[in-house]
């Protein structure tokens, strides 16, 4: 996407007072968007996103700087600004890394396969399918008052080439739509919600069941509608599959990222090889996973990505690492490295995040609990961390009683410590399933996916209204 | 490419392929910021960037695009979108462009002293900063986040009706995390500081409010389970606003995503010492804009006065829908997004007590002043919340310990007409949105805990 002597020519100025490590980002996005209300088309989008990031690493520090101009002019002066900002000199010998090498290892080139580009079928089409979910919705149960239905396809065209000899590219295509139903009577109201994405174009969609998507969100917006409000306290929960796994990515994955460890601010720091989890837990990152949400073919820092286990039977194995927060760990980067785009340097991230299966079957799980609360589908939720301290939405819940699922319960939060919980993690089914999500944190929103089986927590606090 | 000349080359291209009408909303920025961590420069950030927004009528319907690359090779395909897009708007109320006001509140955001301060003195402070935080305790473990920033941006609203608006604004800001550990726990304290002009930036008062947060939270516990008189102070209250505000705007109502809609309006809902107000321009906040963004003049207005539901917020489109007129209200997400409605400088009047006599005033009851989880335990379209939450336990009318791992729940509508008293110490909170809030305090909300 940039010319190699013009790389050469930034890399040499951004490295002329001392630092230790120049990069390029460079990106050209292309993002296509529908919204739809009750049925309807409100809201039509397209447009392209634009522009080039400059890092450069001294110790363990970075500057970092973005704009869109990439003209030779622009980015030699920002070049040259930025390595301003890097305190000269500081390094003991007071030298300046003169010898820049690029294309010193493979040049990296991926592409995501695309079976069906979007424009091929056009808008028009994926407006009906969108429509074919509300209509779904509406049909299910006459409570449903208001559906939403948005589609969104991202390209990503992405460089990024460094003076340690990184030259790598690639073109990821996402597709996902979200999918929304609200039901209501009187005051009361209550919402019903699925995303479901991946890697691709419109065959994403293609291979959905969009009245489908209609009609269960419909369902658990009538059902919470008429459900009582959620008892509080502290009980056993049963997380199901699928978009359950949020609990371990906020809870847990979360304090594994190096963005956290390095500094010493995560409650997992110096616990590799150390018992943090129930031994029944084996959690991996995993940005390998063909045409999965999360999945890359390189990170944001050109290094191809792999399979991380993080626990194994119980015992921390790895951190999620990146390469600046490597290098003030001692360890080498997991391809973790992740930006929402080049506004952001790069941090740290998860890919696709999962619990794997245990043994467990879900019936016996649920005859096992004699009273608790199950958490059908969950919600977001942020955590902190430091000290660990989490917390989540319910969006289905039901109460457990005499090992039974009972009524439906609706406004109930899990909160709770991440380290905590992984050790009350008394059971986990055999039912995995992935959901997806977009991740907010230091370098942006990245989409993620979260992963695990049907799993159950011995006590947890539950926040509800009751 | 300099933005003017590619704009009369957009605008000549949307003539030539039939568009009825045609705007485009410039926007650029500039922006500096520096984290310290442990006395050394941690990330120093430098950024400069634009991009246009494209809307324009095409067979009635309003078709948009947008660029970050201002290439004139990308007009083509930039029209060719914005034509398809218009071409599948379903939606009855058609969206116009609007040609303009005949006056518009001066308004002076620019502040070219933020400009005065080199880059070298703001890395100084931050690492000040930081050395005095971590002197002020010894629990302190460590000042995260510990940071420096300044920013400016530039808007421009041009269209074909001769609407031709700009204005730019700038601010600074710092702020910390300061982290205390004891017997293992780590507890948090966060601070910001918002201003014109970094001499009056005091680095120390920021740090020490951040360090005395965190180290109030240590040997924190939750409280039983029940129900509490509760005082929000400023930022939770802001926190709990900044999420509900979205029930005011009149769009949602329109849809059925809030309760609130225009034959409310004249109806009491909340408690008759509750106003809040959403002015384009007031001296109680640093953030003022004179237009929004569809160059509707900004205005001044009772959301709610003495408890009865005085408007709602709009823009032009919503306004047509409601027969009234736009209130100014018109936002984007971002230059490249559709026109939507948010709050301006949104803010609770504050009352006459201080936040002290709010809390002695209180026999047995929870102070609030950490909210998580804001979005993801909000039903914005019931009001239900359930919130985690850290905070005070109040006995006897004062702070007796601190108070985590619990959740507050209620529901926002009723808990505008639970709040009993208004605090005097309004602060507004630039990064909730815009909203300005004094602590109050409600009864009503159930705390889940021990």
């Amino acid at each position: 996407m940039l010319d190699k002597q013009l790389v050469y020519d930034v890399l040499t100025v951004a490295l002329s007072t001392g630092g230790d490590l120049a990069e390029i980002f460079v990106e050209n996005t292309a993002k296509d968007t529908i919204e739809m209300i009750n049925g309807q088309v409100e809201k039509a989008g397209w447009g392209i996103d634009y522009g080039l990031g400059l890092r450069i690493i001294q110790g363990t520090g970075a500057v970092y700087a973005y704009t869109n101009n990439t003209s030779r002019e622009s980015l030699m002066k920002l070049a040259k600004e930025s390595a301003q900002a890097v305190k000269a000199g500081t390094k003991e010998d007071g030298s300046i890394k003169s010898v820049i090498t690029l294309d010193r290892r493979e040049r990296l080139s991926f592409a995501d396969k695309v079976a069906i580009p979007p424009e091929k079928v056009g808008k028009k089409t994926i407006v009906e399918q969108l429509r074919a979910a509300s209509k779904a919705s509406y049909e299910f149960d006459p409570l449903v008052t208001q559906t939403s239905g948005n589609y969104i396809h991202v390209a990503q065209n992405m460089f990024v080439a460094n003076s340690n000899g990184v030259w790598a590219e690639d073109r990821r295509v996402r597709t996902r739509v979200l999918v929304q139903a609200v039901a209501s009577e009187g005051h009361e109201k209550q919402t019903g919600y699925l995303a479901p994405g991946a890697k691709g174009g419109y065959e994403i969609i293609e291979s959905l069941d969009m009245p489908g998507l209609g009609r269960s969100t419909a369902e658990v917006a009538v059902t919470m509608l008429k459900a009582d409000l959620c008892p509080g306290g502290r009980m056993p929960v049963i997380i199901d599959n699928g978009f359950g796994g949020v609990i371990f990515h906020e809870a847990c994955a979360h304090s594994l990222e190096a963005t956290s460890v390095a500094k010493g601010a995560s409650v997992f720091c110096g616990k590799i090889g150390e018992k943090i989890a129930a031994p029944c837990v084996n959690a991996i990152d995993d940005g390998t996973l063909l045409g999965e949400w999360g999945t890359l073919n390189i990170d944001d820092e050109g290094t191809p990505t792999r399979r991380n286990v993080l626990i194994e039977n119980g015992v921390l194995k790895s951190y999620l690492v990146d390469y600046l927060n490597g290098l003030k760990m001692g360890t080498p980067t997991t391809a973790s490295a992740r930006r929402e785009s080049y506004r952001f340097a790069p941090t740290s991230r998860m890919t696709n995040t999962y619990i794997l299966p245990g043994a467990d079957k879900t019936e016996e799980i649920i005859a096992d609990t004699e009273y608790g609360l199950y958490a059908k589908q969950m919600g977001g939720g942020s955590v902190d961390p430091a000290s660990g301290q989490f917390n989540f939405a319910v969006l289905e819940a039901y109460m457990i009683r005499d090992g039974k699922i009972a009524e439906p319960v609706r406004g109930a939060t899990l909160i709770g410590k991440g380290h905590e919980v992984l050790m009350d993690i008394d059971r986990v089914a055999d039912n995995f399933k992935a959901g997806q999500g977009m991740c907010g944190s230091l370098s942006g929103s990245v989409p993620t996916n979260v992963g695990q089986p049907m799993i159950r927590v011995k006590e947890m606090t539950v926040g509800g209204r009751k | 490419m300099d933005y003017k000349t590619f704009r009369d080359e957009v605008f000549a291209q949307a003539k030539a392929k039939g568009f009825e009408d045609y705007e485009l909303y410039y926007s650029a920025g500039n922006g500096f910021s520096v984290r310290v961590f442990k006395g050394e420069i941690a990330e120093y950030k430098n950024s400069s960037t634009e991009g246009v927004g494209f809307r324009g009528t095409y067979g009635g319907k309003m078709g948009y695009s947008y660029s970050e690359k201002l290439d004139t090779a990308l007009i083509v395909p930039m029209l060719a979108n914005a034509m398809a897009n218009a071409g599948i708007i379903e939606e009855e109320e058609v969206e116009k462009l609007y040609p303009g006001d005949k006056e518009y509140q001066k308004v002076d955001g620019y502040s070219p002293a933020i400009n005065d301060t080199e880059a070298s003195e703001k890395i100084q402070m931050a690492l000040d900063m930081e050395k005095y935080a971590l002197s002020l305790d010894p629990r302190l473990t460590m000042a995260d986040y510990c940071s420096v920033a300044n920013q400016e941006s530039h808007v421009a609203i041009s269209n074909s009706y001769g609407l031709d608006l700009s204005q730019k604004t700038n601010r600074a800001y710092a702020y910390m995390l300061a982290r205390a550990e004891e017997d293992g726990v780590t507890k948090s304290g966060m601070e910001v500081w918002y201003g014109k002009n970094f001499a009056d930036f005091d680095y120390k008062s920021l740090a020490k409010k951040a360090v005395d947060t965190a180290v109030s939270y240590l040997g924190a516990s939750p409280v039983p389970t029940g129900e509490y008189p509760v005082i929000f102070d400023t930022y939770t209250a802001a926190d709990l606003f900044g999420v509900f505000s979205k029930i005011f705007i009149a769009e949602s109502g329109q849809k059925g995503f809030s309760l609130l809609n225009k034959d409310k309006v004249g109806e009491t809902i909340a408690a008759p010492h509750v106003t809040i107000r959403d002015d384009g321009i007031t001296e109680l906040s640093l953030e003022n804009s004179a237009f929004d963004a569809e160059g509707v003049a900004t205005q001044n207005k009772a959301v709610i006065e003495n408890g009865v539901l005085k408007t709602l917020l709009y823009n032009t489109k919503s306004a047509a829908k409601d027969g009234v007129e736009s209130t100014g209200n018109a936002s984007k997400p971002s230059f490249g997004g559709a026109i939507s409605t948010s709050t301006g400088n949104f803010y609770l009047v504050p009352g006459e007590k201080s936040f002290e006599d709010l809390i002695s005033g209180v026999e047995n009851g929870v102070l609030i002043t950490e909210l998580a989880g804001l979005h993801s335990g909000a039903n914005v379209v019931s009001g239900d919340f359930s919130f985690s939450a850290d905070g005070f336990l109040i006995e006897n009318g004062k702070i007796a310990r601190p108070i985590d791992q619990i959740t507050v729940a209620g529901n926002f509508y009723e808990l505008l007409k639970n709040i009993s008293e208004v605090g005097s110490d309004l602060r507004f909170h630039y990064f909730s949105g815009l909203i300005g809030m004094p602590s109050f305090l409600t009864g009503g909300l159930k705390i889940a805990g021990l």
